[in-house]
């Protein structure tokens, strides 16, 4: 890989991506209770979850769980989130974890969740899922204060469903 | 003009603080030892939509990872659902495949899914639409969507927006229409579009 510093067009990486965003590796989301992101590093600041037609297979909810050396945390979050149907709307708090409240089997779902660091090692939350079906839109918001420097991210749910169906990465910044 | 090249790991300044290091990714230091990856913000150019039937944005870079598409008071002639739509190549729309749903929060709720773009409700021709929806790039050529807006007029509301598609190829433009199909037919009559995009 080549790569240019001049004085004119800042820092280029083969001739086109100017510094940059890290891109994880996407993980097909077709099996399994979580997918998991680990080894980020200690100086990001901001983590995107892309959900690429995310399926489970019942009427549990994503829920997204961040942690750090010791682990991820499974309590202790201000979290909230909601289903948004045709005409009608379904809210929940959360304390494990960021959700959706989302809870339809046969829906495909996509979309983002921003994790930012507000100070320390707290972190907000917010983000808006589409559904393929019933589920038309899902957002969710919260925080969360680790105990240690955030190195690991991970999606499961709120029960004991199995991911069937979709893609998740992660960009971090 | 002088050209460096680096290729292999450089280390430029000095090694405590004040320095860009290269390792594959770009990292500075500054004179407070704090460490981090450099990155850098694109804005376009912003355009008026206050005519015409589409918004385009073309020549996007292979190397964009995310893309903010941004709306300041935009509206059209009609009540028909707002897209975003993706395109490759120079320059080709996709209008079928998207898995999108977009939702609209005032006293009640009203929901749609869209398949011919990423949806952002509207509900009246004289709703002006400000918020932003951003586009990530999860892998290949498959991109998915969140957003958030407000819709100023005769009600004041939130609309929620999000979804996915999977490209033919590399994305290069970004266009905003007013349809109840996938090709543009409302006319913008307010406001204006920009975009924003890194790497």
């Amino acid at each position: 890989m080549s790569t240019t510093i001049d004085g004119s067009a800042s820092v280029t990486i083969n001739s086109g991506a100017v510094l940059g965003i890290t891109s994880g590796t996407a993980v097909a989301s077709t099996s399994g209770a979580s997918i998991d992101f680990t080894s980020i590093p200690s100086w990001v600041k901001r983590i995107t979850l892309m959900f690429d037609g995310v399926s489970l297979s019942g009427s549990d909810s994503f829920l997204i769980q961040i942690g750090d050396s010791g682990g991820l945390e499974i309590t202790g979050y201000n979290g909230g989130g909601a289903r948004l149907a045709v005409s009608t709307f379904n809210a929940a708090t959360f304390t494990t974890g960021f959700s959706f409240n989302n809870a339809t089997a046969a829906c495909l779902y996509s979309g983002s969740v921003v994790i930012t660091n507000v100070t320390g090692n707290t972190w907000s939350a917010f983000g808006v899922l589409g559904g393929s079906s019933t589920e038309f839109s899902n957002i969710t918001g919260g925080s969360k204060t680790l105990s240690g420097t955030l190195d690991r991210v991970s999606v499961t749910r709120t029960g004991t469903n199995t991911f069937d169906a979709g893609n998740i990465n992660i960009l971090y910044e | 003009m002088s050209i460096l090249a680096l290729t292999s790991n450089t280390l430029i300044g000095t090694a405590a603080a004040g320095n860009i290091e290269y390792n594959g990714q770009f990292y500075g230091t500054d004179s407070a030892a704090a460490r981090a990856q450099l990155q850098r913000i694109t804005q376009g150019t912003a355009v008026a939509s206050t005519s015409g039937t589409s918004i385009d944005f073309t020549a996007i870079p292979a190397w964009a990872k995310k893309i903010t598409v941004m709306f300041s008071g935009v509206s059209t002639n009609s009540t028909n659902v707002k897209q975003i739509q993706l395109g490759t190549g120079s320059t080709t729309y996709t209008i079928a495949g998207y898995l999108s749903g977009t939702s609209i929060m005032a006293g009640t709720v009203a929901s749609l899914n869209v398949t011919t773009g990423i949806g952002v409700y509207s509900i009246s021709a004289s709703d002006n639409l400000s918020g932003a929806v951003t586009l990530f790039n999860i892998t290949g050529n498959t991109w998915v969507a969140s957003g958030t807006l407000a819709i100023t007029g005769a009600t004041n509301i939130s609309v929620v927006s999000s979804g996915s598609i999977a490209l033919g190829a590399a994305l290069t433009a970004v266009r905003v229409i007013g349809s109840s199909t996938g090709n543009p037919a409302d006319t913008f009559d307010a406001g204006s579009i920009n975009i924003l995009y890194e790497g």
